[in-house]
């Protein structure tokens, strides 16, 4: 169906106006369901994260724990000077066979004497003692350290090629001899023991742990390549992260945390605990991918996601359903008015809907393609009637036309005299009239007249008052008793139209005399052969057809040749401008002296061109009618 | 070729800007060096001219040990690559590098005959210079001072002056002599501290400040958590005591034995460390293949860094690269004779036999 505007069928407007709505909706509330569950969800998984990390790290420290213990145990031992050389040994004997985590011990002396400083460790559970060959541990940190600063310290993982030969980390503190600094007692554990703690932890499914030193070296990994390798902060530097440079800050500042880190790299979007060791400011780190962290998450995003589409599809198939049973008596209803719109109007099949809105204007509609069909019958009918009227009314216009003198025709005019009428009717017949003929041999009558009213009354009247002045003339001398005839006529008839306002004359042609009565018309004008014009304004009567006691009288102009008489009814002088001013006789006036001496068909022309210029064509106009008479002198013999 | 090869040593720009410079000079190192081989090769009784390496590989190569300054790292990226690139190999040469640092200290190593040619500072060279037993530069390679006071600003330290009674770690051996004679040379009491490698004391504020080398050090304390905003830097170029390091060094003896293989070596050396700068990513690679199979720490990062700033200082004259500046030379000799370790100037031309030959 082709429509004046872009048009979609109810059901499918339906369906995307369901469809926009839920998914805001849906989008919505997935939005801020997963808002919601994301904050429980993360406050879990930190608890959670954070507990484990606790657990791993309270582990951790009672190894470390244990070896402070038993270091500050042997100092005191070796302070307060109890046991000779063989006594420190056997002790020391005894704490590494009771401590597993010890796997060596070193005393060593700030003043370098093989035989003072010495490394013991077990060997087939038989204590060794390993004399140092050289100054060169006066340099190693775990010496230099608690040396220079005096307090205990725990040293990053090293390789301890001359003692246990595996890689240990060493607690070290001062050793005081009578209150002197003079060395350092140094206990090692090894790092496969933290190691062994460390790797093997696993948080969700790939998630994992590590330790990191006190300055951010990595000391225990899964990933044995990055242990003593990398610092946390050259994998801040590799990723170039600020944030995770920010986070391993916070982690070796022995901070406790719980910080998301997110990298460029695909599954390195991470959540990242740490927690410090309180025996060595060392930390442990747990690093969870994002994903696993809030898999459930996910899972509860995508099962919302289908449920809500699922959703959505019942929803639309049940808004279609329903839109199309609506909708089949809706087409119906469209097919019908559209048949109707291109003059079908023959009564259709039922349409039957049970919705109430359709089912009336189904109903409503029948009823008024019957009402229109009616109408449309009458119509024609009517329209019928209506052109043979005006077919009528178009044959009483000519024949109307055909009782005006026309001006072509100069055979019923005297020799003395020219003339000159138009007559425009406003509609297709007029209540105008104007007529002129030689009453005898030495008169000329002259009429003009406007029948009061318009359309065909006015028009029958015209033609009547025609017929009878014709009838009258040659057997009454004087315009008034030809006016008396006719007013008797017309208030004795009673007709629809049956007031007339005229002016009639008769001009002696030999003198150029003119007697004429005017009976309620505008004015008469003599126009003068020299110039200038006179204005018979007076009436000698009333309009003909009101009263038929009415007592004419005339009065007598005199025309030297080449002068004009020029009558007109009301239609020039009452022509209206869109201002709404009258053209009037001042109008009128105004052309007659611009025109001196002009024949009568240019003074007519004239006087129709000002007045059509001057009316304004939106205006409603009355017949119009101009009759101008020349005369040209006396009639000779 | 020659002209091909020269432009191969230049990093691309270089080779726009400076570059007929630099082959001018480096033409005439070889002219010399090579006039010197053929005659030196007739005093080995040869009686032979002397091939030239670019036009015909030697049938059986000459085996040359070469001790670097310290342990395995980018320090050196221009003997591995080197080596890894056959420009040794295409000049005759079979070259063994050795690791250096406190087990191999490199001076040692060379006048015990462990190695032919060694890497070192050459304060150390001028400190240690014996004349019955002399050395000889072949290059001096890093061009400028690499040596800075690294602190923490919470020690309190904002000027040199404020050194006075500080705990100031310096390396023990010779690698701590700038800043040991640059310490001497303040007058302000301070305690020096002998270290080895470890950043270690000055993280755990056992020292107040300690010597790192911009390339080393210096990265390691960042890479420890601390940011440049949080530390106080002395670079001691900005005390007059803007002393060249790294050098190559042979003795007399063995130069006056093998001029041809010095010169070779010398200048596939060069060409290594063109190579290395200009393509950081493969002798990235080499080098840390080579830290791996010496068990070392193999830090990417680190080492990035590290042959990152070794460019500054091998290349910046690349007109001179290999070159000894006499000015340098001759603050080393004064920095030396001031503290008296050094009665006597070494001769310029006997110590860097580079153009009398």
């Amino acid at each position: 169906m082709i429509t004046s505007k872009k048009t979609r069928p109810l059901g499918r407007q339906l369906i995307s106006f369901m469809f926009v709505f839920m998914v805001m909706l849906f989008l919505l509330t997935i939005l801020i369901t997963r808002h919601l569950v994301y904050n429980v969800m993360r406050s879990s998984a930190e608890e959670s994260i954070s507990n484990l990390t606790e657990a791993n790290v309270q582990m951790i420290d009672k190894n470390l724990a244990n070896i402070m213990t038993i270091a500050q145990e042997l100092r005191t031992v070796i302070n307060n000077d109890i046991y000779n050389q063989g006594q420190l040994e056997h002790h020391i004997h005894h704490l590494l066979i009771d401590s597993p985590r010890l796997i060596s011990v070193c005393l060593a002396y700030d003043s370098p004497s093989p035989k003072r400083t010495q490394t013991f460790l077990l060997e087939n559970q038989q204590i060794r003692s390993i004399p140092t060959q050289d100054s060169d541990y006066l340099y190693k940190d775990w010496f230099q350290i608690p040396w220079l600063s005096q307090r205990p310290w725990w040293s990053d993982p090293w390789f301890d090629s001359l003692g246990s030969g595996e890689g240990v980390c060493s607690y070290s503190l001062p050793l005081t001899i009578k209150g002197q600094y003079r060395g350092i007692i140094r206990l090692d554990t090894p790092m496969e023991t933290l190691r062994r703690i460390v790797q093997p932890i696993r948080v969700k499914k790939t998630g994992y742990a590590f330790l990191i030193s006190s300055n951010g070296t990595i000391v225990a990994h899964p990933s044995d390549s990055l242990a003593m390798n990398y610092t946390v902060f050259d994998l801040a530097n590799r990723y170039d992260r600020q944030d995770l440079r920010r986070t391993s800050k916070n982690a070796v500042s022995g901070q406790s945390g719980f910080e998301r880190v997110r990298m460029d790299e695909p599954n390195r979007d991470t959540w990242v605990a740490f927690r410090p060791l309180p025996s060595n400011h060392w930390s442990m780190v747990v690093v969870v991918p994002n994903h696993e962290v809030f898999a459930d998450l996910r899972y509860l995003t995508i099962i919302f996601t289908i449920a809500s589409v699922m959703a959505f599809l019942i929803l639309a198939g049940t808004i279609w359903y329903r839109t199309h049973a609506l909708n089949q008596p809706l087409t119906e209803l469209v097919e019908a008015i559209k048949l109707a719109g291109e003059g079908d109007l023959q009564p259709g099949p039922e349409i039957a809907s049970n919705t109430y809105e359709i089912q009336v204007i189904a109903e409503n509609f029948a009823k008024m393609k019957g009402s229109l069909t009616g109408y449309i019958n009458n119509l024609q009918q009517v329209t019928e009637e209506k052109n043979s009227i005006m077919a009528e009314v178009t044959f009483a216009s000519a024949i109307q036309r055909n009782l005006i003198p026309k001006n072509s025709d100069l055979s019923k005019l005297p020799p003395n005299l020219k003339t000159f009428g138009i007559l425009e009717p406003a509609g297709v017949i007029g209540g105008d009239l104007y007529d002129y003929f030689l009453k005898d041999d030495g008169n000329f009558l002259f009429a003009i007249a406007d029948v009061i009213g318009k359309g065909v009354a006015a028009s029958m009247t015209m033609t009547m008052m025609t017929t009878l002045l014709r009838s009258v003339s040659p057997v009454k001398d004087s315009p008034e008793e030809i006016l008396h005839t006719l007013n008797t006529f017309l208030v004795g008839n009673n007709l629809e139209s049956d007031f007339v306002t005229m002016i009639l004359g008769i001009i002696d042609l030999n003198s150029g005399s003119c007697v004429f009565s005017n009976a309620g018309h505008v004015p008469l004008y003599q126009l003068s052969a020299q110039g200038g014009f006179r204005r018979f304004a007076a009436t000698h009567s009333t309009a003909l057809g009101f009263f038929d006691n009415i007592k004419f009288t005339s009065e007598l102009l005199q025309l030297a040749p080449g002068d004009k008489i020029l009558v007109f009814t009301d239609g020039v002088t009452e022509a209206v401008n869109a201002s709404d001013n009258l053209f009037g006789t001042a109008g009128l006036e105004k052309v007659l002296r611009g025109i001196d001496g002009t024949p009568p068909e240019g003074t007519v022309q004239a006087v129709i061109s000002a007045v059509n210029a001057f009316a304004d064509p939106q205006k409603s106009r009355d017949d119009t009618t101009i009759l101008v008479i020349e005369y040209l002198g006396p009639l000779k013999s | 070729m020659v002209c091909l090869f020269m432009r191969e040593l230049l990093p691309p720009p270089l080779a726009r800007t400076r570059g007929i410079w630099f082959m001018a000079w480096l033409a005439a190192l070889l002219l010399l060096l090579s006039a010197c081989g053929e005659r030196d090769g007739g005093a080995e009784g040869s009686g032979k001219t002397l091939p030239q390496a670019e036009t015909e590989r030697p049938t059986e190569l000459f085996k040359l040990r070469y001790r670097l300054k310290w342990l395995h790292q980018a320090q050196f990226a221009g003997a591995y690559m080197a080596k890894e690139k056959g420009f040794y190999q295409d000049r005759g040469l079979d070259v063994e590098i050795l690791p250096g640092g406190g087990d191999h200290p490199p001076y040692q190593s060379l006048m015990e005959g462990s190695t032919d040619i060694s890497n070192f500072n050459l304060i150390t060279a001028l400190k240690y210079y014996d004349p019955q037993n002399p050395i000889v530069m072949l290059a001096q390679t890093s061009q400028k001072n690499s040596t800075l006071l690294v602190g923490k600003k919470s020690s309190g330290i904002r000027s040199i002056g404020d050194l006075r009674g500080k705990k100031i770690g310096v390396w023990r051996d010779e690698g701590g002599d700038h800043t040991r004679f640059f310490l001497e040379s303040l007058n302000l009491d301070i305690r020096a501290i002998p270290l080895d490698w470890s950043v270690n004391l000055l993280l755990e504020d056992a020292v107040d400040m300690m010597n790192a080398m911009t390339y080393n050090e210096y990265h390691r304390v960042l890479m420890s958590g601390l940011d440049e905003d949080d530390l106080v830097v002395f670079d001691l170029a900005d005390y007059s005591f803007d002393l060249v390091d790294d050098g190559i060094y042979t003795t007399q003896a063995f130069f006056d034995r093998h001029p041809r293989q010095c010169r070779d070596f010398t200048a596939a050396t060069l060409a290594g460390w063109n190579y290395a700068l200009q393509h950081p990513q493969e002798t990235l690679a080499v080098v840390l293949r080579y830290l791996r199979e010496s068990h070392l720490p193999a830090n990417p990062e680190h080492q990035a860094w590290m042959l990152d700033h070794m460019r500054s200082r091998v290349l910046e004259d690349p007109s001179r690269l290999g070159f000894l500046d006499p000015q340098d030379f001759e603050l080393a000799t004064r920095i030396l004779m001031e503290r008296g370790i050094i009665t006597k100037a070494v001769d310029y031309q006997t110590f860097y036999p580079h153009d009398h030959q």
